[in-house]
């Protein structure tokens, strides 16, 4: 049997395998840093080590109102560990609680598919391409909304 | 390199801490009306202005440029610390001086792969106070014969 964490940031949903979660943290003061790679603005310090912030769909404005209230999702990676903000809803379901959907194409190559629980559509996360595209420096790796949105329709676009 | 009985200075740019060995240090300036000449500029080599120091004119420096990070105040607002170097003293404008702290109080941070692959991060450094990051500015970086990329 295996777990995933749910979370929600924005207005979308996110499921990450649980075995990709090493916590659940929330008060910690987020900073700003020169030399980040694209599509990361801010780090959090955790047991000494750097961590990288995605914040999906969310501008930086709304960030430097109350970062002390987010909370993060502290995932990890092949490439280290990653956090994901998200609102103080987390919680952890077991995959048959719920119904799995893998798309023959995904939307974006870090989307490996859909996860269905309480009418709600979690999509799945794999982090390590996720970390893989950070390091590539992909700035269009779309951590906002309509940045999503314009590569999709950039493929769509592509494929007409 | 980080000596435990050397002393740090602290400094701002852009909502940014920066930590800086004090032995590079010769004096900081504030403020700096009327002493800057940014006719004497050379963007090629990120200088972007010349400062009047101990009645000569020395290149000034803002780290800003090579960082990408902008910087609120305006050039005349800023402080300046000026540097020695292997061809003389030189200047960085920052936004302020937060002080001085001795190197016992800070810890070297870890930097994950994830980060070392951003261009200009590779060998960069941050330490820790009080689990706060701040970044390690190392001048050679920024001007000088061995200038490296930043």
């Amino acid at each position: 049997m295996t777990a995933f964490g749910l979370f929600q940031t924005g207005k979308l949903d996110y499921a990450v395998p649980l075995i990709h979660i090493r916590r659940i943290i929330q008060g910690h003061t987020i900073y700003p840093l020169p030399l980040l790679p694209a599509g990361v603005d801010y780090v959090l310090v955790h047991e000494s080590t750097l961590v990288p912030i995605v914040f999906f769909g969310q501008g930086r404005d709304r960030l430097t109102g109350s970062p002390e209230s987010e909370c993060f999702v502290l995932v990890d990676s092949e490439y280290g560990s990653l956090a994901f903000a998200s609102q103080p809803n987390s919680r952890i379901i077991a995959d048959h609680k719920g119904t799995l959907s893998v798309p023959r194409q995904r939307d974006a190559p870090w989307q490996v598919g859909t996860f269905y629980y309480q009418e709600r559509t979690y999509h799945i996360l794999d982090v390590d391409v996720l970390a893989m595209e950070i390091t590539r420096g992909n700035g269009s790796i779309c951590l906002t909304l309509s940045g999503s949105r314009r590569l999709n329709e950039e493929e769509a676009a592509a494929r007409r | 390199m980080i000596k435990a009985d050397g002393k740090m200075l602290i400094f701002v740019l852009a909502d940014i801490r920066f930590v800086l060995d004090l032995d590079h240090v010769v004096e900081v300036l504030e403020p700096l009306s009327g002493r800057l000449d940014v006719q004497r500029s050379d963007l090629r080599q990120g200088i972007v202005a010349a400062l009047e120091f101990r009645h000569t004119a020395i290149p000034v420096i803002d780290p800003t440029l090579s960082l990408g990070l902008v910087s609120d105040l305006g050039l005349t607002q800023r402080s300046a610390l000026v540097l020695r170097g292997t061809e003389g003293n030189w200047a960085i404008l920052v936004d302020r001086v937060d002080g001085l702290a001795p190197g016992s109080l800070f810890s070297r941070a870890e930097i994950p792969a994830l980060l070392r692959a951003a261009p200009g991060c590779a060998d960069c450094q941050v330490l820790l106070v009080e689990d706060a990051p701040l970044m390690v500015f190392e001048p050679e970086r920024f001007y000088g014969i061995n200038r490296a990329q930043v």
